[in-house]
């Protein structure tokens, strides 16, 4: 027996491991269940800051940062890599790796720093899970003494599109001042539509930011805020320094939450591993909202893709975080989704937690 | 890679070592102190031997051919190719520093330059220092290989003014920190093959690097 | 001979051609300019100068107006005279942005803080390597996006 088998067992051997390794692979693999698991309960989550992009439309500079942000060698096709991560598809793919059930895109025109996305491109990107993504339109500002009429004619036009719920702005990409009135008048697009609008608040990594005071501190804003009250805006980042990866605006961000009704907070990006290693700074902002009493204006965002994993990532430090901070059920109830929902009325439907 | 084939390739790679097994049964059961397996990953083939290597991977891929000089001195030139889109062609020479019965260090220095096609083109002279360490028994070949890359890659400043143009150099340096841990087998005297763990840290320290994983092939002889 | 230089500076431009990563152009402009404000407006404050090309080289959507390329602090409003480096790859046409700093903070219009002035200019000429510029700073707390083009 022995000597019939023995020069065959070798091999026999490491086909069958090889082939029980491959099959258990197969086993247990799957979309993940929706939700977020809060004490044995699943709550809906939605992640209301995703990029869809072409990196066609990245100015060159970018590209060449962003490939030096990838390990080696997956930087040596950053185009690559980045398309992966850009497409519609795969933006659907992370949220449901995450076990999230609603997306927001963003558009963007910041041809200085972080490129292109296009309404156009948003729009197109929404068809592909037109109940699930949710779209936040854009407008050109470089030109502005010239082609302010038309950039804010184009912006309502696109507003009246299926599926666009708000307006996305970044006064540090886009190179326009906090406190300038002659931008104010998109303001008055926002509120004449009932469309948030969400703003990049903070410094950025990204070449050719303008970092100045006046393009990244919140406070400069606090003037736009008093002068349009039935316009909603959501104070992205916190008015974090990712610069020098520290808080530099959370305490204003809260002021104005606490002062003003039409402000809520959403503290994207500056949780994640690069910009807050420690994950010290994620859970200081979250404890910080949940003591001056205003988790009712926290939407949940991430500032994803990124990269495969982010997102979900970016939720669990997210969630983590809340549970550190003590935040009960309903408060991370409506952090996730809730309050997400309310501001740009969406409902979310029993199956996005399982 | 992930994971599915990562196992694949392992279970394939060792199917394919032990299958080898069985053609090299005709050959003496008394392992031979020299063979292309040994000469590959330990360097230094002896005084007229050869070995020429193919060894494809992730990332890295490789082509090698060593020439044996005298007892203790090889020629060599090798190209090294990552994902298709970073070369480095390398002539250089390689020592026999050490040899026993279950041991062999070998130091080789080599130069040549690199090509690199990114988003940021890099290209410039790239010399190596590397030690490898082969400690055979039998037809494997456990070794290791520490090295330290340097490649230097000029940039170009034009200024005109009024009085003229003036040009100047400057110089960027990349460090690479390298090691490979591996496993060769001689199939025959002539043939062998290795499987190999690689690290190349490219653009160290600022930077962050995946491992790799090669498979190689090796042909040698006396010429 | 010749048959030779030329084989020499072809093997030259050939090894060149494998040798140069990064390469850039800068060109020199010496810029003697006036700065002033209105006629009885404060003027006591440094004044923060931007140099930005008019128009950059992007192409299609990422073609925009303005790119900062240096910044100078002079001591106050009058006369000023630069030396700056012009980054032929990137644009066409030279702008200067400046503002009044009257608080001395560093910071154009801090909230809370008194109005401080600012002002743009396109150069007329460029490219030359002498050029000269008159600003006026007049209009509060904007940056160059509301001034240009």
């Amino acid at each position: 027996m022995k000597r019939r088998f023995g020069k065959a067992t070798p091999l026999a051997l490491v086909s069958a491991l090889a082939l029980t390794a491959l099959v258990s692979l197969d086993v247990g693999c799957g979309t993940p269940p929706r939700g977020v698991d809060w004490n044995g309960k699943r709550l809906p989550a939605i992640d209301m800051h995703l990029h869809p992009g072409d990196w066609d439309h990245v100015p060159e500079d970018t590209r060449k940062f962003l490939a030096s942000r990838f390990p080696f060698p997956i930087g040596l096709d950053a185009e690559a890599a980045a398309k992966g991560s850009l497409l519609p598809e795969s933006i659907l793919g992370e949220i449901d790796d995450a076990g999230i059930w609603g997306a927001g895109l963003f558009a963007i025109y910041a041809p200085r720093t972080v490129g292109v996305a296009s309404n156009e491109l948003v729009a197109e990107d929404l068809t592909f899970a037109p109940d699930r993504f949710f779209g936040l339109a854009s407008l050109r500002v470089d030109r502005w003494t010239t082609d302010r009429d038309a950039e804010l004619a184009q912006l309502k036009s696109t507003l009246s599109r299926p599926g666009f719920v708000g307006i996305k702005l970044a006064h540090a990409h886009q190179h326009f001042r906090m406190d300038d009135p002659a931008f104010f008048p998109i303001y008055e697009v926002a509120t004449s539509l009932g469309k948030p609008l969400y703003l990049h608040t903070g410094t950025s990594p990204f070449p050719g930011t303008s970092q100045e005071p006046a393009y990244t501190d919140p406070t400069y804003l606090e003037t736009a805020i008093q002068q349009f009250p039935s316009a909603t805006f959501i104070l992205g980042h916190l008015g974090y320094d990712f610069e020098q990866k520290r808080h530099a605006g959370l305490e204003t961000c809260i002021r104005l939450a606490k002062t003003y009704p039409n402000v809520f907070l959403e503290p994207s990006a500056l949780g994640s591993a690069s910009s807050d290693p420690t994950g010290a700074n994620l859970k200081e902002a979250l404890r910080r909202m949940r003591e001056a009493g205003i988790t009712d204006r926290v939407i949940y965002g991430s500032d994803g893709p990124q990269s495969p994993g982010f997102v979900k990532g970016y939720l669990e430090r997210t969630v983590a975080a809340m549970k550190d901070a003590g935040y009960t059920e309903q408060e991370a109830a409506g952090v996730l989704a809730g309050n997400f929902a309310r501001v740009f009325g969406v409902t979310v439907p029993a199956e996005a937690a399982e | 890679m992930n994971m599915r084939g990562a196992l694949t390739f392992g279970a394939c790679a060792i199917a394919t070592i032990l299958g080898a097994s069985e053609a090299a049964a005709a050959e003496p059961r008394t392992p031979f102190p020299e063979h292309a397996a040994l000469d590959a990953v330990g360097g230094s083939p002896a005084k007229g031997a050869y070995v020429l290597s193919a060894q494809g991977g992730w990332p890295f891929s490789f082509l090698r051919a060593q020439v044996g000089l005298s007892d203790r001195i090889t020629l060599q030139s090798e190209l090294e190719s990552a994902v298709g889109r970073r070369y480095r062609p390398m002539l250089g020479i390689g020592v026999r520093l050490a040899e026993a019965t279950h041991v062999r260090l070998t130091g080789e220095f080599l130069a040549g330059w690199l090509f690199q096609r990114s988003e940021e083109y890099r290209r410039g002279p790239n010399g190596e220092l590397r030690f490898r360490l082969a400690i055979p028994a039998g037809r494997f070949v456990p070794y290791l290989v520490l090295g330290t890359r340097h490649a230097f890659l000029p940039d170009l400043l034009t200024i005109e003014r009024a009085s003229g143009t003036e040009t100047s150099w400057s110089v960027r340096h990349e460090w690479t920190p390298w090691a490979t841990l591996g496993l060769g087998f001689a199939i025959s005297r002539r043939i062998g093959l290795d499987l190999g763990i690689n690290y190349g840290w490219v653009g160290a320290p600022d930077t962050i690097a995946l491992p790799g994983v090669h498979l190689g092939l090796h042909f040698g002889g006396d010429r | 001979m010749s048959r030779a230089r030329l084989v020499f500076a072809g093997a030259l431009v050939f090894v060149l051609a494998g040798c140069i990563n990064e390469e850039t152009h800068l060109y020199e402009i010496e810029i003697d300019g006036q700065v002033a404000v209105p006629n009885g407006a404060p003027s006591a404050g440094a004044v923060h100068l931007e140099f930005h090309v008019a128009k950059t080289f992007g192409e299609g959507d990422l073609e925009h107006p303005l790119g900062v390329f240096e910044r100078r602090t002079v001591a106050g409003v009058g006369p000023v005279r630069e030396t700056v480096l012009y980054p032929l790859d990137e644009g066409d046409g030279l702008v200067v942005f400046g503002w009044l700093d009257s608080d001395g903070d560093g910071v154009h219009c801090a909230p809370g803080q008194i109005e401080e002035p600012s002002g743009l200019v396109k150069v007329a000429g460029f490219p030359a390597h002498a050029l000269s510029f008159s600003l006026t700073l007049r209009t509060p707390c904007v940056g160059p996006e509301s001034l240009y083009p």
